[in-house]
């Protein structure tokens, strides 16, 4: 533990540093987006921001060694657990394999949602935009999910929509988000809805997106628990180690 | 004007700036009653802007439940009251005035400002369908008080940096300091090192309730919105403030934490006013 490298990588002036670099690239990206050096990539997410969130990562896992000896051990673990949970828990939400497919408006019928079946559906196809917003298009979809053993549970969910495409004439497309209204939930099915609009303000196709909200607990449990380890590692004061007591 | 400082928030305002005065003299005559009325005046700027929020909740304004904490005057006005509040927490265990002094000015500040920009922080309109949720209390009700921590630690630290530069760094006897001696454990630096980690742990705690509330609401944690990027950025800079403070000698272990920390109230800043104001986005509802 005594290794130069690991107390180079663990140094406050370095970790001070690179977070220095970070907050600053950021905040560059944020205002106008560093092309030149995203080669192609998202302002956010390029060669050299992977570089920083790397060499963090390596200085953040140093610095939980050396606490680890210390009176901070129980904050690096409780960080260390929270966070693995939080991992867990948003991979295991979000994995692509639970998500339902999107489902195009003209094959609205009875397509197959992972396991679920949208029986009806219907929408306003003439919607017309009034002053440019999008708020309150209403809908409605009527959603049935079946069991294994045949039981049925119907639900049905109406709100606002959250995306728009619109398609301009020359064939570009400019997208904009819009905050969703209240999730829509069947059993623990939740439906994160998206439409898509044409230049001519009729619906032009419609995404559906299934969240399970099972690992939700797991989720809870790690922000709490991460949370009180940062609480420890910010609070507690450093003693000494428990291993090598000073003189 | 004049009849808006005759509001309720006109009063708030007048009694947060009385209160800062009383901390003040307070922190400089420290045998004067002036702590005591510090104390009274603050508490009962505190319980009145208590009530004054109440109302707002309970009133016509805001249906359903939802707390009045949907626009940028909301949140501001918020902030003062949870910031003396907490400064008022603190202070029962520090006893030096500064986090009273620090928390009384911003909210002095912010109180003026609503009342002298109301149409620029508070524009009319519906509160938009996806502040309709207990996420809300809880996700900006945690984040601003953390913003109110980082403005604490603003004023303590520009106190800091002004102190320095007109008195010089403190002499250190001899010249043998190293970056691993204690710092000397000046009440200021006390008061600013507690404000900085509790505006770290606040904001850090508000991002992630934020995450998993945009999870439920738009389908992603995490979507590099202008408001979640400088929300990051904010907490970047305030753990520099604190690693920087660990990585000088002990001399400078003040000055380093302050110039990180003025840097972190600005991204703060731009993040409360910059971005619902300036930057489109998916918080841009927040104005």
């Amino acid at each position: 533990m005594q290794l130069p490298f690991l107390r180079w990588l663990a140094s406050p002036a370095l970790l001070a540093g690179e977070l220095t670099v970070l907050a600053i690239w950021l905040g560059y990206a944020s205002l106008a987006p560093l092309r030149f050096l995203s080669w192609g990539w998202s302002p956010y997410l390029n060669p050299p921001l992977l570089a920083i969130w790397a060499l963090l990562a390596a200085s953040g896992l140093a610095c939980a060694v050396r606490f680890w000896r210390g009176r901070r051990g129980p904050g690096v673990w409780a960080l260390a657990v929270g966070l693995a949970c939080l991992a867990g828990g948003a991979i295991a939400q979000r994995a692509p394999w639970r998500h339902g497919q999107a489902i195009s408006y003209r094959e609205y019928a009875d397509a197959p949602l992972d396991g679920q079946l949208v029986s009806s559906w219907s929408a306003l196809d003439d919607y017309e935009t009034r002053d440019g917003g999008f708020h309150d298009l209403p809908f409605t979809v009527r959603v049935l999910r079946t069991w294994p053993d045949g039981r049925e549970d119907a639900g049905q969910a109406t709100g606002p929509i959250t995306r728009v495409r619109v398609r301009q004439a020359d064939g570009t497309t400019t997208e904009a988000r819009i905050a969703a209204n209240q999730p829509l939930r069947v059993g623990n099915v939740q439906f994160v809805h998206d439409r898509w609009i044409g230049s001519d303000g009729r619906v032009d196709a419609v995404v559906l997106r299934v969240t399970h909200r099972g690992a939700m607990p797991v989720i809870w449990i790690g922000m709490v628990t991460s949370l009180a380890g940062l609480a420890w590692l910010l609070f507690v004061p450093a003693g000494p180690s428990r291993r090598e007591p000073t003189p | 004007m004049i009849a808006q400082f005759a509001s309720p928030d006109g009063v708030l305002a007048g009694l947060y700036a009385l209160a800062g005065l009383a901390w003040l003299v307070g922190i400089i005559d420290a045998r004067g009653p002036w702590r005591v009325l510090a104390w009274a005046v603050s508490i009962g700027a505190v319980g009145l802007h208590g009530a004054v929020f109440c109302l707002r909740w309970l009133g016509p304004d805001h249906p359903g439940g939802i707390p009045p904490l949907a626009t940028l005057r909301d949140a501001l006005t918020a902030s003062a009251w949870l910031g003396v509040g907490l400064a008022l927490v603190a202070e029962l265990r520090l006893r030096r005035g500064w986090l009273g002094l620090a928390a009384s000015l911003w909210a002095a500040g912010v109180m003026f400002a609503s009342l002298a920009w109301p149409g620029v922080l508070s524009p009319g309109g519906q509160t938009p369908a996806i502040l309709r949720s207990g996420m809300l209390g809880v996700h900006v009700g945690v984040i601003i008080l953390g913003h109110a921590a980082a403005a604490m630690a603003f004023v303590l630290s520009s106190v800091q940096l002004v102190g320095s530069a007109m008195r010089g760094l403190p002499a250190q006897p001899g010249a043998a300091s190293t970056r691993h001696e204690p710092c000397r454990a000046l009440p200021l630096d006390r008061c600013n090192h507690l404000a900085i980690r509790l505006a770290l742990l606040l904001i850090a705690a508000g991002t992630v309730l934020g995450s998993v509330w945009a999870d439920v609401a738009w389908g992603r944690y995490w979507g590099w919105d202008p408001k979640e990027t400088w929300a990051l950025i904010t907490i970047a800079l305030l753990a520099a403030s604190l690693l920087a403070r660990r990585a000088v000698r002990a001399r400078f272990k003040p000055i380093a934490m302050s110039a990180f920390a003025v840097l972190a109230f600005s991204a703060a800043l731009f993040n409360m006013l910059g971005v619902n104001l300036l930057l489109p986005g998916l918080h841009s509802y927040a104005r």
